[in-house]
């Protein structure tokens, strides 16, 4: 599963980046940005427009983040898994 | 990304319209238009040029002809040596999507997919999407960014500036007869789809092709943070691979064939049942202007007044190409759609308002350059124009002639005197008195000191005067 963060703010794609991205996104995105910045969602759409087997794609790929998405419950229980995630790997790492 | 520009200086300079793509910049070296390539670059021409889809693509006529060029060059804008350089068939007269009417932007962006779609059938894709890479010679779109061809891997990392540049307007031009020119001449990189979201509005939202495209990539766009390329990863892993990209180039190409615009009435497009030209008349302006045509070699032909092409397509014979623009967005669609049906193919039809021509923009105002100064005609038509200009938007007459000269060329003008008809209706809408220098001895005189006249003709039963003229130098 792909580490989805989800951003309920509205505010340009680039000022959110900086705020939540981990700092391994935030180098990854500055070393990847190549000639032409595709646009993570219009990757996502650009598939989505692709059909039957791109819709299967995306949610093979972020299934529980787009329900996420458009459901606060779903959001929350994901952001809290995370979390939980997220501290048993600093207990680990303790 | 690169449009080799006619005007610039011959000397290797890099175009300024193809610096973005650090492996590939066009320049101009002693009338060559020229492709530098870095050593990633030169790999990717190589694979392209072994593809079945180099051969399919030049046969359809769908990108330039293109050698490989041995001569010696200067570096790269980034100061490094090319690892190689390709020599380009040059596009005639470059122009701009803000220049064209709906039906040469949606051809425009079906010939983009339908490069796309070539490429992706050999396993290669095109970098970037920007609508600037598609040219026309005439009627004929031609692909021009051969520095764009890369091995496909995933999604189509072009999409989302094909659909800023293309889609976005072409949507809102057929679904809300909001005119794409503005659109596109107001920023180089077109409508963000969330700018293009705010417009498409509860049902607005599902007219076709608007909640895919414009909709759920403006949500995902606020929404997601990841970077795109590991996104791409993830995708790739998931199955998004070519296939997936193969069906969004057939799907886009669909949806954009469908959109068409409304058809109205505009302010010109009765014009030629409305004017007053009598047979006889209408066919010494013909024999006038055809003659000035043939007189010369056939070269390039600015058609300024288009109005429905009669006259274009007229000279066409006599020309390597004509360039026809006229304000009126409808009569130039129907011109282009005309053109694109029955020929001649050698002219290109463009909506320009004189009295407000495409400016200089993107980086430096020079990325795209004003319309001037991409105009080298051979010879200029202006007819039944000047007092459009002079009386209609007040320009002063020497002004006015002043500008003719500007093009440096021969000139076939036209004067209609100011008990015309046509221009009594111009009068008619401003307070009495104003252009009282409108007359003819006076332009007269303007023309005497800029231009050295090789014929003049009255129009017979006509309050008209039609003079072509060479550039006194």
């Amino acid at each position: 599963m792909a580490d989805w963060h989800v951003v309920r703010e509205r505010r340009p794609p680039h000022r959110v980046a900086a705020r939540h991205l981990t700092p391994e996104q935030q180098e990854n995105t500055v070393q990847t940005l190549g000639y032409l910045d595709a646009g993570t969602g219009s990757l996502i759409a650009s598939v989505i427009v692709g059909g039957v087997a791109g819709i299967a794609a995306v949610f093979k790929t972020f299934g529980r983040n787009i329900v996420a998405m458009f459901s606060p419950s779903k959001r929350a229980a994901l952001k809290a898994e995370r979390e939980a995630a997220a501290a048993a790997a600093a207990a680990d790492a303790g | 990304m690169s449009a080799p520009e006619g005007s610039r200086p011959d000397g290797g300079a890099p175009d300024p319209a193809s610096y973005r793509d650090p492996d590939s910049a066009v320049f101009r070296l002693d009338g060559h238009i020229l492709r530098g390539l870095s050593e990633r670059g030169a790999t990717d021409w190589d694979r392209f040029e072994r593809s079945a889809a180099f051969p399919t693509l030049s046969d359809a006529c769908l990108i330039p002809r293109t050698t490989s060029f041995r001569g010696s060059t200067p570096l790269s804008p980034r100061g490094t040596p090319w690892s190689r350089v390709i020599e380009h068939e040059p596009i005639s007269t470059i122009t701009y999507p803000y220049e064209w009417p709906f039906a040469m932007l949606r051809d425009a962006a079906i010939t983009e997919l339908e490069v796309l779609r070539t490429a992706l059938d050999d396993g290669l894709t095109l970098k970037d999407g920007t609508i600037y890479n598609v040219q026309f010679e005439g009627t004929r779109p031609v692909f021009i960014d051969l520095g764009s061809f890369a091995p496909a891997e995933g999604p189509w990392p072009g999409y989302r500036q094909f659909c800023e540049t293309a889609l976005f307007p072409l949507l809102m031009h057929a679904h809300l007869g909001f005119s794409h020119l503005p659109l596109l001449r107001g920023r180089i990189d077109g409508v963000p789809a969330e700018q293009a979201r705010t417009v498409f509005r509860g049902r607005r939202a599902w007219k076709r092709g608007v909640f895919r495209n414009v909709v759920l990539q403006a949500a995902l766009q606020r929404r997601l943070t990841q970077s795109s390329e590991s996104m791409k990863r993830d995708l790739a892993k998931s199955g998004a691979n070519l296939d997936i990209a193969k069906a969004t180039a057939k799907n886009l190409q669909k949806l954009v064939s469908r959109l068409e615009v409304s058809k109205d009435r505009s302010v010109w497009s009765d014009y030629r049942t409305t004017c007053t030209y009598t047979s006889e008349s209408a066919a010494m302006k013909r024999a006038f202007v055809e003659h000035a045509a043939r007189g010369g070699t056939p070269g390039r032909i600015l058609d300024i007044g288009a109005n429905d092409g009669e006259y274009s397509v007229l000279v066409a014979p006599h020309a390597t190409q004509v360039v026809a623009c006229d304000f009126d967005e409808l009569v130039v669609d129907r011109l282009y759609r005309r053109l694109r049906a029955e020929g001649p193919a050698n002219i290109v039809p463009l909506v320009i308002d004189l009295t407000d021509p495409s400016p200089g923009i993107g980086w430096d105002n020079r990325e795209r350059a004003p319309w001037q100064q991409r105009m080298r005609p051979d010879l200029v038509l202006a007819l039944a124009l000047v007092h459009h200009l002079s009386i209609g938007a007040n320009v002063p007459l020497p002004m006015v002639v002043d500008w003719l000269r500007h093009f440096d060329s021969r000139v076939v003008v036209e004067f209609v005197d100011a008990d015309d008809p046509q221009s009594q209706r111009l009068l008619a809408n401003k307070p009495p008195g104003l252009f009282a220098d409108y007359t003819r001895k006076r332009f007269e005189e303007l023309l005497a000191s800029r231009f050295v006249e090789r014929r003049r003709a009255e129009v017979p039963g006509q309050p008209r005067v039609l003079y072509d003229l060479d550039p006194r130098t």
